[in-house]
């Protein structure tokens, strides 16, 4: 069982520990792919995943641009690798974006998407941002 | 007026020199501290029009060298100087052109003694000796006048063929072996793998002009070089190279291509740096003079030298403008990308793939792998396939076999070819040990073609091939097995190595490029610890927090080991006795079968 990380993250912080968490996780994830991998978040948009403007994650993927890599990328190379993914989400327009995404690349199939599920915003963090319960995987739980 | 018997193989090529004059000393950009490089990177200048240091360009040539052929006769070569000519004057001449260009001017220096530096990977020197071979038979006196450029490379590959395979199939040395070759006064057993591995037709452009009955014209040619004594013993005095260890008299050879090498990847790095730009819009120049301004004549450094990333359009295009910008932008990324450019290529990672995969499905073992694997050749229908080849990639990934496109179709189009069995996958798995073991006793890089030809005797291929049910006979059934089998093996060493990074320069002659000379040469970035180590996460921790960088290194039969690292060094925080911080992950890597996850600890460094 792998310990929960906790964020405080302010404007003025030298690293963006929160991304430099999700670079590592989606790299682990290329490495061994889960059976399925769940992203839950009330706010999901087709942000940069890997920093791959230096090509450092090409060994994890040669088709990768020489750019900064989205998750919808990521996620398609998961699902060509075999990876089932579920995403839970609020039932925002935007946070249609990535599933977009993926279905306009003839990627739908192997993605669940679950837009309607309630979301309790118990835990906001200090300030009064939403503490993003990042993703998890069947296989093994992550977070 | 052309004589209409003149073979259309004819040919005649420029000897080009090139002059850069700068205006002064380039705009010196900042190297990042720390970096690997700085031992072997001494310094980049900016010529550019923008900031008012632009260069000239000279490109003149002072010659030719004309390859000419007529009717059936064998092509005769002759080297051309130009002179001024009139009334007898035969003061030098040269045609060419001057233009205004900008450009990168890269001063560095070479890293010690490069054929002991060579030395330290067996991989490298393997490729080097043949490479070598190659390079001394292109450059040979002595087959001066009786073989052009195109010649040379056939001969060079047809001698060291029949050497190799000789060795093969009689157990013995190079050495001993390119004895007998070179004292034979019959040349069947050249002839013999020129017509296997070279193939060639009469189809060819000269075909009107080849005999109505007998050889291939081209084969024709290098038969009758191949007659001549002095050729034999051009091509015999190279061989010595085969089986030596590189030595100081191999130093400015590999000195040549260290810069070459050095020269791609700079320009590889540039053209990530700014993809907007085509990269053709830049030109390596290794042997271009250098006129120094007055001001910065100064005399220059022992084992120093320089390479100039040139634009090729008069005035520039803002290739190099572009570049400084970026550059400056984030000097260490330029660095981490010429890292990348000397990485493995796609092909490498695929000749690598396949032969993990054939270990793993020929293990006797009935991994979930396996099954997949064996699934794809007994499927019927279409929709079969797709799942099969659905289960599959998930099974390669999980061993982590990218089963990229590349992969995919090399993995089709060799392991799972129609009437592929598993006795044949046995067949290659045996006999991809056997060439690694011939590798190594021969102490060179075997060609898969050689390896094909040599292995094409054994009979018993016929019943693994011949799934189909037609099986030739007699000396067809050896060129049908041949032809079979080399499409089964695939190309490895440093025949894909030179292959991945390449320089185009219509000026210079062409050097091959091998980024293992260049990456050999380099210090490791950063401390390795193997992951195997019981205490590896508190070793890494001890290293991040005294130098700031650290890479954790793993065999990568299996990814899931180094994922499970990477969880852990996401969540565990390292004590650097003032904080409790997180290593940051910035790249990983495959080579030479291991998987590098390079880490910083940016507290430990600022």
């Amino acid at each position: 069982m792998i310990p929960p990380r906790q964020f405080l993250q302010t404007a003025t912080d030298a690293r963006n520990s929160v991304r430099e968490l999700i670079q590592t996780m989606f790299a682990a994830e290329l490495l061994s792919p889960s059976r399925c991998l769940w992203i839950i978040s009330p706010w999901l948009r087709d942000v940069p995943v890997l920093d791959n403007t230096t090509g450092s994650f090409l060994a994890l993927c040669p088709e990768f641009p020489i750019t900064e890599v989205r998750l919808s990328l990521v996620l398609q190379e998961l699902l060509t690798r075999g990876t089932q993914i579920v995403i839970a989400t609020r039932p925002d327009f935007g946070n249609r974006q990535v599933l977009d995404g993926l279905r306009t690349a003839g990627f739908e199939d192997g993605v669940i998407f679950r837009a309607r599920i309630g979301w309790r915003h118990s835990r906001a963090s200090t300030r009064g941002g939403i503490n993003h319960q990042l993703f998890s995987s069947i296989d093994e739980p992550y977070i | 007026m052309t004589p209409l018997n003149i073979q259309q193989s004819s040919n005649s090529f420029l000897h080009w020199h090139t002059e850069i004059v700068p205006t002064d000393t380039g705009y010196q950009l900042d190297l990042p501290d720390g970096s690997r490089w700085l031992p072997i990177v001494r310094n980049i200048g900016i010529h550019s029009h923008l900031i008012g240091l632009p260069i000239e360009i000279r490109r003149f040539a002072v010659g030719a060298t004309a390859s000419i052929g007529q009717g059936q006769g064998a092509q005769i070569v002759r080297d051309v100087e130009f002179v001024k000519g009139t009334d007898g004057d035969d003061t030098p001449a040269a045609i060419g052109f001057v233009a205004d260009s900008d450009g990168i001017e890269v001063n560095f220096t070479y890293p010690g003694r490069l054929f002991e530096i060579a030395r330290r990977d067996s991989r490298l020197v393997y490729g080097l000796r043949v490479a070598r071979f190659r390079h001394l038979v292109q450059h040979s006196t002595t087959l001066s006048g009786i073989a052009n450029d195109f010649q040379r490379q056939w001969l060079a590959q047809a001698y060291l063929s029949t050497v190799t395979a000789e060795a093969l199939r009689n157990k013995k040395t190079l050495e001993e072996v390119e004895a007998t070759v070179a004292g034979e006064p019959s040349i069947v057993r050249i002839r013999e793998v020129v017509d296997t591995i070279l193939q060639w037709s009469d189809d060819s452009d000269d075909s009107t002009q080849s005999p109505p009955s007998g050889p291939p014209v081209r084969v024709a040619e290098l038969l009758a070089i191949l007659s001549q004594n002095s050729a034999r013993d051009a091509l015999h005095q190279a061989s010595r190279t085969l089986w030596e260890d590189p030595s100081e008299q191999w130093e400015s050879w590999l000195r040549e291509r260290f810069k070459a090498s050095l020269g791609a990847a700079l320009l590889e790095a540039a053209s990530y740096l700014c993809p907007h730009i085509d990269p053709g819009s830049l030109t390596v120049d290794l042997e271009a003079l250098i006129t120094e301004p007055s001001s910065s004549a100064t005399k220059p450094a022992p084992d120093s030298d320089q390479i100039w990333l040139t634009e090729s359009s008069v005035g520039g295009a803002g290739f190099v403008e572009d570049f400084m910008r970026e550059y400056q932008n984030d000097p260490r990324r330029f660095f981490r990308l010429v890292d990348s450019a000397l990485a493995p290529s796609d092909l490498e990672t695929v000749s690598e793939d396949l032969r993990r995969l054939l270990a793993i499905v020929t293990s006797g073992t009935n991994d979930d792998l396996t099954i997949a694997f064996r699934a794809m050749r007994s499927t019927t229908t279409h929709n079969e396939n797709v799942l099969a080849l659905r289960r599959l990639r998930t099974e390669l990934a999980r061993r982590n076999i990218l089963p990229t496109p590349t992969f995919m179709v090399s993995l089709n189009a060799r392991l799972l070819r129609p009437g592929s069995t598993r006795e044949l996958d046995a067949f290659l798995a045996d006999a991809l040990r056997l060439w690694d073991e011939a590798e190594r006793r021969l102490g060179i890089d075997i060609d898969a073609r050689v390896f094909a030809l040599v292995k094409s005797e054994d009979a018993s291929l016929d019943q693994l091939f011949g799934q189909q049910g037609w099986i030739p006979t007699g000396e067809a059934a050896r060129t049908w097995r041949y032809s079979l089998l080399s499409g089964a093996l695939w190309p490895r060493g440093s025949q894909i190595r030179t292959e991945a990074l390449k320089i185009s320069n219509p000026f210079e002659r062409s050097v091959e490029c091998d980024r293992l000379l260049v990456l050999t040469a380099l210090e490791p970035p950063s401390r390795q610890i193997p992951l195997e180590s019981p205490d590896w996460f508190e070793e890494i921790s001890q290293v991040l927090v005294r130098n700031g960088t650290a890479s954790l290194v793993h065999s990568d039969d299996r990814g899931d080991a180094v994922a499970s690292a990477l969880l852990r060094i996401a969540a565990e925080p390292i004590d650097s006795e003032t904080l409790l911080v997180y290593a940051r992950l910035i790249g990983i890597r495959r080579e030479a079968g291991q998987l590098i996850v390079d880490l910083e600890l940016p507290e430990a460094i600022q």
